[in-house]
């Protein structure tokens, strides 16, 4: 059982499975899917998936196009503050603030794969992901990182020691490079003036296609929580923690 | 070591080591409207980029409308234009919304049927969804 927090700073848990399909993707599955879980998840919305392509053109110059994708079905509970996503061999449940608890939403990921497996009948999985987003709030226009964080850049002594933008990701293997923990501390859009805002993003996933069997996804996730609330831990200071309100 | 707040890019889809994919779909709605945001700017000249970041962020239904809006002013306008986004805040009326200025080298005359023709054939159709936060204006380059 790990530390709890009066105000935790996760923004957003979310448990992503990509299938390797028995068979070609059959449009159905996503209302198929509804029909079953419409009870909990009865707001039906839709995502629409586009890029932007960047097209060489003459004289050197680049053209930039929007290409639209398949779109993505989304079922939301009443609050929405709970979803379901599903498109062509992907099944993702998303939990928004508040996060109810790794006990509740456990559950819900078992029992939203299980009703997918059901109806799509999937060969096994490409990739599982279990990720938490943190978002972190300081007043102001500037903060001691190392107070804070234990996870930071680490820059040479002769560059500036102050900086206005980064992102730092780094990959852990684990299980024998079957998983890895991608961790990103980033500076992200604040909501109001007057705040610098940092994403803590801690995202676990399996990486070896079908190296995880359907009936073996449930200790995969308890293992995959663990590893997540140790990294969380390890990458703050006790002056986060009194920033999260320490329940002792 | 610090960092200060003047700015800021976001965390965009981080290119993996690990895993197949080249482009994976982002399937977390917090990061999915920052990431959003942020390609906007590579379509979009924004002219106070904090304001307009924020706004998206508290008015995230029109972000979608903006790379349609994208998309239909250079099937209208052409490429030759450069597409502003300006944000414009009145404290005393209590007003505050979006613009999306397309700077044009058309005479006035051409200038006024584009315009038109833009309202007619894409800004009508979603202006009841916008809540009076987004208009574009027409200006020469």
């Amino acid at each position: 059982m790990g530390r709890k927090y009066k105000n935790p700073p996760i923004v957003e848990v979310l448990c992503e499975f990509q299938f390797v399909s028995s068979q070609p993707w059959d449009f159905a599955i996503p209302g198929m899917l509804y029909e079953r879980i419409k009870g909990d998840f009865p707001i039906r919305g839709q995502q629409m998936a586009f890029d932007i392509v960047l097209e060489p053109k003459e004289g050197g110059k680049t053209e930039q196009r929007i290409e639209f994708g398949s779109p993505r079905l989304r079922f939301f509970n009443k609050d929405k503050n709970s979803l379901v996503q599903v498109g062509p061999d992907l099944l993702t449940i998303n939990h928004l603030k508040p996060y109810p608890t790794w006990e509740v939403f456990k559950p819900l990921i078992l029992r939203i794969l299980h009703e997918y497996v059901k109806v799509a009948n999937p060969k096994g999985f490409k990739r599982i992901g279990l990720r938490y987003i943190n978002k972190i709030d300081f007043e102001g226009s500037e903060i001691e990182l190392s107070d804070y964080f234990n996870y930071r850049p680490l820059t040479p002594n002769n560059l500036p020691q102050e900086y206005k933008s980064f992102q730092l990701t780094v990959e852990f293997p684990y299980e024998n490079e079957r998983d890895a923990l991608r961790l990103t501390l980033a500076t992200i859009i604040p909501e109001k003036p007057n705040i610098l805002s940092l994403a803590l993003d801690l995202d676990y996933i399996m990486i070896k296609p079908e190296s995880v069997k359907l009936d073996e996804v449930s200790t995969w996730l308890e293992n995959a929580h663990m590893i997540i609330e140790n990294a969380f831990e390890s990458c703050i200071t006790d002056k986060s923690r009194k920033l999260f309100e320490e329940v002792k | 070591m610090q960092f200060s707040s003047q700015y800021i890019q976001i965390p965009t889809n981080y290119y993996p080591l690990y895993g197949s994919f080249v482009n994976p779909p982002e399937t977390s709605i917090f990061f999915d409207k920052q990431n959003k945001i942020t390609r906007l700017e590579n379509l979009y000249y924004f002219h106070n980029p904090d304001e307009i970041k924020r706004f998206l962020l508290t008015h995230d239904y029109l972000i979608e409308h903006l790379f349609e809006a994208y998309d239909q002013i250079r099937r209208i306008f052409g490429e030759n234009v450069e597409i502003h986004l300006e944000y414009t805040i009145d404290p005393e009326e209590d007003w505050d919304e979006l613009f999306i200025v397309i700077k044009s080298p058309y005479p006035a005359e051409k200038a006024v049927e584009l315009e038109r023709k833009l309202f007619d054939e894409w800004f009508v159709h979603i202006m009841d969804k916008l809540n009076n936060k987004l208009n574009f204006i027409e200006e020469p380059l």
